[in-house]
């Protein structure tokens, strides 16, 4: 008697789709999908390859930037030292100037003597026409010095002292301060027209505004065109406004602006 | 330095500034090929930390949406650029560029080359990518992302081979 065998080829199994390769590579397969995926591997030219080729793109995406160092600037965290921002935005037009711009187009022709006539009976349009007239700008702030010495009851903290040489008379300066919660700035006034940032983390002067923000404001004698402000060690910048205006302006501007603190600084 | 997370969980933001800064930066200048950016993203990203810890997301995970939100928004616009004038402190005059001036010319010229292509890619794909090569889980990523965790696996699985396609192109140049 003879043995009739007959064998059937084993049915073809399924490749392996991309999506479940990654999830093979990440270990998001169960124990037993996992196992079936490594065992088809063992046995599919086709999946394997493909499984190396997606490896080898992740791979160049991996050492994009894999050696990139922590710059300078983030070698500590941001709220352990204090940094200095410092900007400037010339003044507004003056009126004088808009006076003259009014004069030069009565000359003008026509159209324009009808708009600077409009513009002279009329607030708005002058001030429309004032804003469009820009006044030279300003030299940049600069800073001058920058000094550090420790401060005490806090082992191994510094204040930061910046001196700020800009032109008053034509600037609004802003030095940009942002800390952790609870610090404040005291502002003194000098009557120099170098500015000295110098704070301190707590506390203030009777005369003292502190602002929900953290930002403590004196009132300026009349007169003064500089702020001086210490910079705790954890203070990231300072704010300050400076443009000859009121101490209560400057408190409804602050609380305005409340949020609107700059980080800054390498 | 501690802040809550929860009335029962402590954050600890120095641990994790020491644990995490680089692997940020890192993130941060993968998303938008610009170190001073990524920087500010970094720092930025941990003021946040101090200022309102997370609730309910790991704060690993958290600092890395975070992040990825300051990336899409400043990196867009270039809102976050309305700078003013910066100054530098007399004394810290050094260059913060990653790679320095000895860097090697070939790696950087890969990394802008990669990052173009990165970049060409929906924010989406780019996202899960990255993400990926910083080891979340899948589940994370879905969460950071917007989707189900059995799809991202699928989804990193496309945006591989759309990566493929864009470094194609450049490595024919001669």
């Amino acid at each position: 008697m003879s043995l009739h065998v007959v064998t059937h080829p084993e049915p073809a199994m399924p490749h392996i789709e991309d999506g479940d390769l990654l999830r093979f590579e990440d270990a998001e397969l169960s124990p037993d999908d996992r196992a079936r995926v490594a065992e088809h591997l063992a046995r599919c030219a086709r999946c394997s390859g493909q499984r190396a080729a997606l490896l080898a793109i992740a791979g160049r995406l991996r050492a994009a930037y894999h050696d990139a160092v922590l710059p300078r600037a983030l070698a500590t965290p941001p709220w352990h030292e204090p940094r200095l921002h410092v900007a400037a935005r010339p003044a507004r037009a003056s009126a004088r100037r808009v006076r003259r711009t009014v004069r030069i187009a009565l000359w003008a022709g026509i159209g324009v003597a009808g708009l600077a006539v409009a513009a002279a009976a009329s607030p708005p349009l002058r001030g429309w026409l004032a804003s469009r007239i820009r006044p030279p700008a300003a030299p940049a702030p600069v800073v001058t010095r920058v000094t550090d010495r420790p401060t005490t009851g806090t082992p191994g903290a510094v204040s930061r002292t910046a001196e700020v040489a800009f032109v008053p008379t034509s600037t609004t300066l802003t030095i940009s301060l942002r800390g952790a919660r609870g610090d404040s700035i005291e502002v003194r006034p000098t009557t120099s027209e170098v500015v000295r940032v110098r704070g301190r983390a707590t506390g203030g002067e009777p005369t003292v505004v502190v602002l929900p923000d953290g930002l403590t404001l004196l009132s300026p004698p009349a007169g003064t065109t500089a702020y001086q402000v210490d910079v705790p060690p954890n203070v990231q910048s300072v704010e300050i406004r400076h443009d000859a205006r009121s101490l209560a302006r400057l408190t409804r501007e602050s609380l305005a602006r409340q949020g609107g603190w700059r980080s800054r600084l390498p | 330095m501690t802040v809550a997370l929860s009335p029962d969980v402590m954050v600890d933001p120095e641990r994790l500034y020491t644990e995490h800064a680089r692997a940020l930066y890192r993130y941060a200048l993968r998303q938008c090929g610009d170190a001073e950016l990524a920087s500010d993203i970094v720092q930025e990203t941990f003021m946040r930390l101090v200022r309102r810890p997370p609730r309910d997301t790991a704060p690993r995970a958290w600092l890395f949406q975070v992040a990825t939100n300051l990336a899409r928004e400043w990196g867009r616009t270039g809102v976050r650029r309305d700078r003013l004038d910066r100054i530098v402190p007399l004394d810290a005059l050094h260059s913060d560029m990653p790679n320095g001036p000895d860097a090697d010319l070939v790696a950087r010229e890969d990394h802008a080359t990669v990052h173009a292509a990165l970049s060409k890619l929906p924010e989406r794909d780019r996202t899960i990518l990255l993400m990926r090569e910083e080891g979340f889980t899948h589940a994370e990523i879905a969460a950071a992302v917007g989707t189900t965790t059995k799809s991202v696996g699928t989804l990193a699985a496309r945006a591989l081979t759309k990566l493929a396609a864009l470094l194609a192109p450049a490595e024919d140049l001669p």
